[in-house]
């Protein structure tokens, strides 16, 4: 089957994290959590990139999810020393580690796998601000070069005999590379605009291609709309 | 650090996306057909520059760069962190959609007061550029570890442990970014000093 519009991607990751994030019931979170790994399957997303993806974005979880049993009152599980684990904190690290965990999921089956200039152009036709989709078009389209001349920067100095170390010297050999990486962006935007001026730029420019809505789209917006009612229902019930 | 999804209570997630908003419209309002590939292109540089690990004893840290794109693009310091944390929600799963608003507040609106507390200094010579880079990146650092924990102790009392050592980390990020976005000051300052107009 065809995959969904990226437009309609877009809005329902944005619904469904929504509805999902503000949920207050556990039906809605474990509806919400099955669901994603259906989603998962479904897409064909599963992989060792997704699995290294979503332990490395709990990163900020572990915090939160590590201290909540022991600072949430109520009935005590298990005592270490001063701490003690309580059921209700558990409980709600849980939740939130589940409600966490579907999010992502579903952001990354929905949106990730796209080609990021193709989400930047479903922005554009969702009527985003143009100054706004133009900074993202340019900010996608030099990522990747920028990236390979911080690379080439950074091969010099190492073969010029910088070691990056913990040590006031090392830091300043960074600071060197960071400032020249943006010493090249400004250069180079200045390149970018005047050769954007010799093709008639006046502050905004045609898009890449335009979507057309397909027959399975309806099926996907349809499919789509019960999911998110339900789940709106079970999670504000 | 980027607040993931989940944790805030509805009426912070509202209220982040609601500042973002302002902010992004008032940036958006500065920005000039000229201006937005040079916003966009430090944008893209300090989003790579963000990405390298640096060491740090056993550890490495990365840095934000908030304080310096506070000092280079002014108020559309919101636009590009809202690009940048979007871009890393939906390519790597950092942060989220519904803490978008959050965490752009976060960094774009420290960046700025960081900035703004050290572009005082920037006349004062090379002398005043290296402390008012510090200050930019140290301030910027500090506040954004600020926010974070506030709006963290806002999601509950049981939420205040978490949300200090969370702030804690970020003592230890401030000096770091305060010592290196002084370096790159006082390079830009002597090699091109208009990038900070």
């Amino acid at each position: 089957m065809a995959s969904p519009d990226p437009r309609l991607k877009i809005l329902f990751c944005f619904c469904y994290a929504i509805l999902v994030a503000t949920a207050k019931s556990w039906e809605a979170v474990l509806w919400a959590l099955v669901s994603s790994l259906f989603f998962a399957f479904l897409f064909r997303a599963w992989s060792f990139k997704l699995l290294k993806r979503l332990l490395l974005a709990d990163f900020f979880l572990f915090f939160v999810v590590l201290t909540l049993p022991f600072t949430t009152p109520g009935e005590s599980l298990a005592r270490f020393g001063p701490l003690s684990l309580s059921r209700e904190g558990l409980l709600l690290a849980a939740f939130i580690f589940c409600k966490s965990n579907a999010i992502l999921l579903t952001t990354y089956v929905f949106l990730a796998q796209n080609n990021a200039f193709e989400l930047a152009h479903a922005l554009h036709h969702l009527r985003l601000p143009s100054g706004l989709v133009q900074l993202l078009f340019f900010t996608l389209r030099y990522l990747e070069l920028l990236q390979r001349e911080f690379r080439r920067l950074l091969e010099a100095a190492k073969l010029r005999g910088f070691v990056p170390r913990t040590a006031l010297r090392s830091y300043r050999g960074w600071a060197y590379l960071f400032a020249s990486l943006f010493l090249r962006s400004y250069d180079r935007s200045k390149r970018v605009y005047e050769a954007m001026l010799l093709r008639g730029y006046r502050g905004y420019f045609p898009v890449w291609h335009h979507f057309s809505w397909a027959r399975s789209d309806l099926f996907w917006l349809l499919g789509g709309g019960i999911y998110l009612v339900s789940m709106a229902i079970l999670a504000y019930r | 650090m980027h607040i993931s999804e989940g944790i805030l209570p509805p009426t912070v997630l509202l209220a982040g996306g609601v500042l973002t908003a302002i902010g992004t419209a008032l940036g958006l309002k500065r920005l000039t057909p000229e201006t937005i590939p040079r916003a966009a292109l430090l944008t893209a540089a300090a989003f790579v520059a963000s990405l390298i690990h640096l060491p740090l004893g056993p550890s490495s840290v990365h840095l934000v760069f908030n304080g310096l794109l506070g000092l280079m693009l002014g108020v559309a310091a919101f636009p590009a962190f809202l690009i940048c944390l979007f871009l890393q929600a939906v390519l790597f799963q950092f942060g989220g959609l519904t803490t978008l608003g959050v965490n752009t507040f976060n960094l774009a609106f420290s960046g700025l007061l960081g900035a703004s507390l050290g572009k005082m200094f920037f006349r004062f010579g090379l002398k005043g550029v290296a402390l008012g880079g510090f200050i930019a990146g140290a301030v910027a650092i500090l506040v954004a570890g600020l926010l974070v924990a506030l709006e963290l102790s806002l999601a509950g009392e049981n939420f205040q442990t978490a949300a200090r050592l969370i702030l804690a980390t970020h003592l230890p990020l401030a000096a770091i970014e305060g010592l290196v976005s002084s370096f790159v000051c006082l390079y830009l300052q002597r090699v091109r000093p208009e990038i900070f107009q």
